[in-house]
């Protein structure tokens, strides 16, 4: 039977750094690895709120992200730093839940996925949202692909090279991926700069 | 608007461009007010966005993600155990059925002049000449 060792670490042994946290998580010290999450939460919740909207299932990828990682400590080898381990699992959970989310609802909608052509109605268009809700209903309306280096590049800060690594696809790809999603979504916000201006 | 300038606005934002290519982008802008528009609002497209990014779930998730562990481990740990007693129990079966089949076998290779897969296994078959040469009392004598 697996017996669950639950150490604590003494006051004078707090570790400070990711790295540190691990190692402790590792020898099974919750305090740490609840540290690593608290710490780690905001990355997380960019990458998958960002992939999948503030929804209920961005709540359910993001703690199941955290419950890979704890399960994935010990093949955690260190050639990443933690928060890009950590955030290579939640944009991988987070690409899955938009397959099946597809899958779900595909019945019910005929729009490809590649197709990131869409048209703007007036409640998104409106002057009356604010500028982050806008650009979050924008951000939407991008297919995975693009919507996955959108959130890695923009709103995670991550550079080109390490969006393409994260996702294993070429730098250029990154790059052009980048150029259609950020035209398409100044098409989509059209007519909110339009009011602006 | 043209389109390589765009194209080449677009990959300013995120791509090393070279001296020729930057030299050239900014006479554009300096020129085509369109080219300027559309940089302004690229740009505040990517400054909404990562100012806007989200970066908490709902308050407490710390302490949801530690009872969803907890709960996992309880699951995890009740699997063990459910695959822990199906194994003792079947040890003993698994044991003595290996124990049976290794005698079968060896009574059937005891019987049998070959030592073959056939022979091993009781499949062994008669030909037709032993068939017809074995008495018919032999055979009714063979007990049941």
């Amino acid at each position: 039977m697996k017996v669950i060792h639950v150490k604590m670490l003494r006051e004078d042994k707090v570790p400070t750094s990711e790295e540190q946290l691990v190692r402790a998580a590792r020898e099974g010290d919750r305090t740490a690895f609840s540290a690593l999450v608290k710490r780690l939460e905001p990355r997380v919740a960019a990458t998958v709120i960002g992939m999948l909207g503030d929804t209920p299932e961005a709540e359910d990828v993001g703690q199941e992200t955290f419950i890979r990682f704890y399960k994935a400590l010990d093949s955690y080898r260190g050639e990443s730093s933690v928060s890009t381990y950590v955030t290579r699992i939640a944009i991988n959970l987070s690409l899955n839940e938009l397959k099946r989310r597809k899958r779900r609802f595909s019945l019910f909608s005929n729009t490809a996925d590649d197709d990131i052509e869409l048209v703007v109605d007036e409640k998104t268009g409106g002057p009356h949202f604010e500028d982050g809700e806008m650009i979050q209903s924008a951000l939407s309306k991008l297919s995975p692909g693009y919507r996955a280096v959108i959130v890695l590049r923009l709103l995670d800060g991550l550079t080109t090279e390490e969006t393409a690594r994260m996702l294993n696809i070429p730098i250029g790809t990154v790059l052009s991926r980048l150029a259609r999603a950020q035209k398409k979504m100044r098409d989509i916000l059209k007519p909110y700069f339009g009011e602006k201006s | 608007m043209n389109r390589e300038l765009l194209d080449l606005l677009y990959r300013s934002f995120d791509a090393d461009l070279t001296e020729e290519e930057r030299q050239r982008l900014d006479e554009a802008l300096a020129t085509s007010e369109a080219l300027q528009t559309e940089k302004e609002r690229i740009t505040s497209i990517r400054e909404v966005l990562s100012k806007n990014a989200t970066d908490s779930f709902k308050p407490l998730f710390t302490e949801r993600v530690m009872r969803a562990l907890e709960t996992a481990e309880e699951t995890d740990v009740s699997t063990d155990v459910f695959f822990e007693s199906l194994y003792r129990f079947f040890r003993p079966v698994a044991l003595a059925a290996a124990a049976a089949a290794i005698l079968l076998v060896s009574m059937n290779l005891w019987d049998s002049d070959d030592i073959t897969l056939a022979a091993a296994l009781g499949m062994q078959e008669d030909s037709i000449e032993v068939m017809f040469e074995t008495p018919l009392e032999a055979i009714l004598e063979e007990p049941l």
